[in-house]
């Protein structure tokens, strides 16, 4: 299996997730979560056919990463409406993972097999994994921050913050598995469990940034539009630390992690 | 004039951090970096103990005084967590070149220091007031889990950096060689030998490194002889001390004879793991339990 196939389980991927997004504004709970659940089957065998042509998982490259990032946002989107039934999250996240998949058709940055001896690691793949799932929960739960402040204002509900709170909570458990996970993993390979190279600064810096999500939603439970501003600079952290790194002067001379 | 007036509120702990980066400046101005040499052991023990001390002081004293007992809350947690994440920040976009001034070397920089010191007393005490509720509550445990180890974590690696010994050994094939050196370039015995027997290459079909791998004997404390294979993420572990593979003569590439192994010693990092595998387990329970309703209500 290679890139050039992609176009065609990506297509296949999103009509069958549209379709249950559809199904799922007109109240056909059922069907809405059989197809979607299909869409992520086909998207799903299109990541693994990668795995097995590539005798690695596909991790390495900022285009694998993100091919991780549209399969877990369209897991996060399903989770959500499974449990809390938002007949509009499988819409968003369609269009959410859309986007990764087109970025990913114009830029695919095909990569060869080498993988460089410090990645061949036990902790690669759960290294990564975890993050992208991750950062898949947190980016709905960011929809859900904008959701709030654009549509709902003043009509926003208990029941709207506490998605976004569900959100965050798995999300930032992730994101603190994939975080240390990472200093495991740096330990066994050099020696160093933190060295501050600029990934892992940004990686404190949106982990922190959640923190105080959460402890500002202890501290100030009715301030939820300033919960829902952080919330949105958290993720704006998220992304400087995934892939705004790359283009940041003060990392690219002295990362580890620029790719 | 409201502010500082008990119980202090949000404001007051962003301002009580303005304070604490202020107090930061001037004592870099005064003092130069944070020198942390100066508390290499014993002095980082002595440092243990009386940091410890002073949360459980500031734990009990907590009904007493007004400031103890705020900042043990979420109202200094905020402001604490913001202060740090700033500064944080500020080094997320600077490069970290000490040449570069005050902040090109964060590590060393008071302001920086002082507000994750200000973040670890108030989650130790975060944690200790968990503790305390968990009597009544099982639902306490990811918090507490969170908490103690991300307290244990910050301590431990920031104390126990300064013990850390990190050196390089050179070895040619056919060599034995038993003294390796530090960072600033002195020789010092290891009283390890390491004899290299073989250094192995392989790259891909487009000449990237595969794997690179020494053969060596080492003869330790014991005197017992042991083969054994070094490679990236495969180090060996002898008398206490970690060796890596590190480098390769990269101008010979396949056909190099030498090898650099990195000695790595940490006396603290079990104690760092454990913190480690604490905020794990809370992690993991958090995800299953979620946040407390009661609490973000």
């Amino acid at each position: 299996m290679s890139w050039d196939s992609f176009i065609y389980f990506a297509a296949a991927a999103v009509i069958l997730w549209a379709l249950g997004a559809a199904q799922a504004w007109f109240g056909k709970r059922t069907s809405a979560i059989i197809n979607y659940s299909l869409g992520i089957l086909v998207f799903f065998s299109f990541i693994l056919a990668m795995w097995i042509s590539l005798e690695r998982p596909p991790l390495r490259t900022m285009g694998e990463t993100r091919l991780w990032y549209s399969f877990f946002l369209a897991v996060a989107g399903m989770i959500v409406y499974s449990r809390w039934k938002y007949k509009w999250i499988l819409s968003f996240s369609t269009i959410m993972s859309l986007v990764f998949i087109i970025v990913n058709l114009l830029k695919p940055e095909i990569h060869s097999k080498n993988l460089m001896p410090a990645l061949q690691s036990p902790w690669f793949a759960p290294h990564v994994i975890v993050y992208m799932f991750s950062y898949g929960m947190l980016g709905a739960a960011t929809l859900m921050a904008l959701y709030v402040l654009v549509f709902r204002k003043e009509k926003t509900t208990a029941e709207d913050i506490s998605t976004a709170d569900n959100l965050v909570a798995t999300g930032m458990a992730f994101l603190t598995f994939g975080m240390l996970f990472g200093a495991l993993w740096a330990q066994e390979a050099w020696g160093t469990y933190w060295a501050w190279d600029p990934k892992e600064t940004w990686a404190a810096i949106t982990w922190m940034a959640y923190l105080l999500y959460v402890h500002f939603r202890i501290a100030r439970p009715k301030d939820w539009a300033n919960a829902m501003w952080i919330l949105i600079l958290a993720f704006i952290c998220l992304q400087i630390c995934w892939w705004g790194i790359n283009y940041l002067p003060s990392a690219h001379a002295t990362s580890v992690h620029v790719y | 004039m409201t502010l500082f007036k008990k119980p202090w509120k949000l404001t007051d702990g962003f301002l009580f951090g303005g304070v604490i980066v202020l107090v930061g400046l001037i004592l870099q101005l005064a003092l130069g970096p944070v020198n942390w040499g100066l508390i290499s052991s014993p002095v980082n023990l002595i440092l243990l103990v009386l940091f410890l001390a002073f949360v459980v002081a500031a734990f009990l004293l907590k009904k007493r005084s007004g400031f103890f007992a705020w900042l043990g809350s979420p109202a200094a947690a905020v402001p604490s967590i913001a202060w740090t994440l700033g500064l944080t920040i500020v080094m997320g976009l600077t490069a970290q070149v000490p040449s570069k001034g005050w902040l090109g070397n964060m590590i060393s920089f008071w302001p920086f220091v002082l507000c994750y010191i200000w973040l670890t007393v108030v989650v130790g005490l975060v944690a200790l007031n968990h503790m305390t509720r968990l009597g009544r509550s099982w639902r306490e445990i990811p918090a507490v889990l969170n908490h103690l180890g991300l307290f244990v974590t910050l301590v431990c690696a920031t104390l126990g950096s300064v013990d850390k010994k990190e050196l390089m050994m050179t070895l040619h094939e056919g060599e034995t060689v038993s003294t390796a050196e530090t960072e600033d370039g002195t020789s010092y015995d290891t009283g390890i030998s390491v004899r290299l027997d073989d250094f192995t290459m392989e790259t891909w079909p487009n000449g990237m490194p595969k794997r690179f791998a020494s053969d060596v004997v080492v003869k330790g404390k014991s005197g017992k002889e042991t083969s054994a294979v070094i490679e990236v993420n495969k180090p060996l572990k002898v008398d206490g001390w970690k060796m890596y593979q590190y480098g390769y003569d990269e101008e010979a590439g396949v056909e190099g004879k030498m090898s650099i192994l990195q000695m790595v010693k940490d006396p603290w990092l079990p104690l760092v793991y454990l913190g480690i595998f604490t905020m794990i387990a809370g992690a993991f329970l958090m995800m299953i339990v979620g946040f407390r309703r009661e609490d973000v209500k």
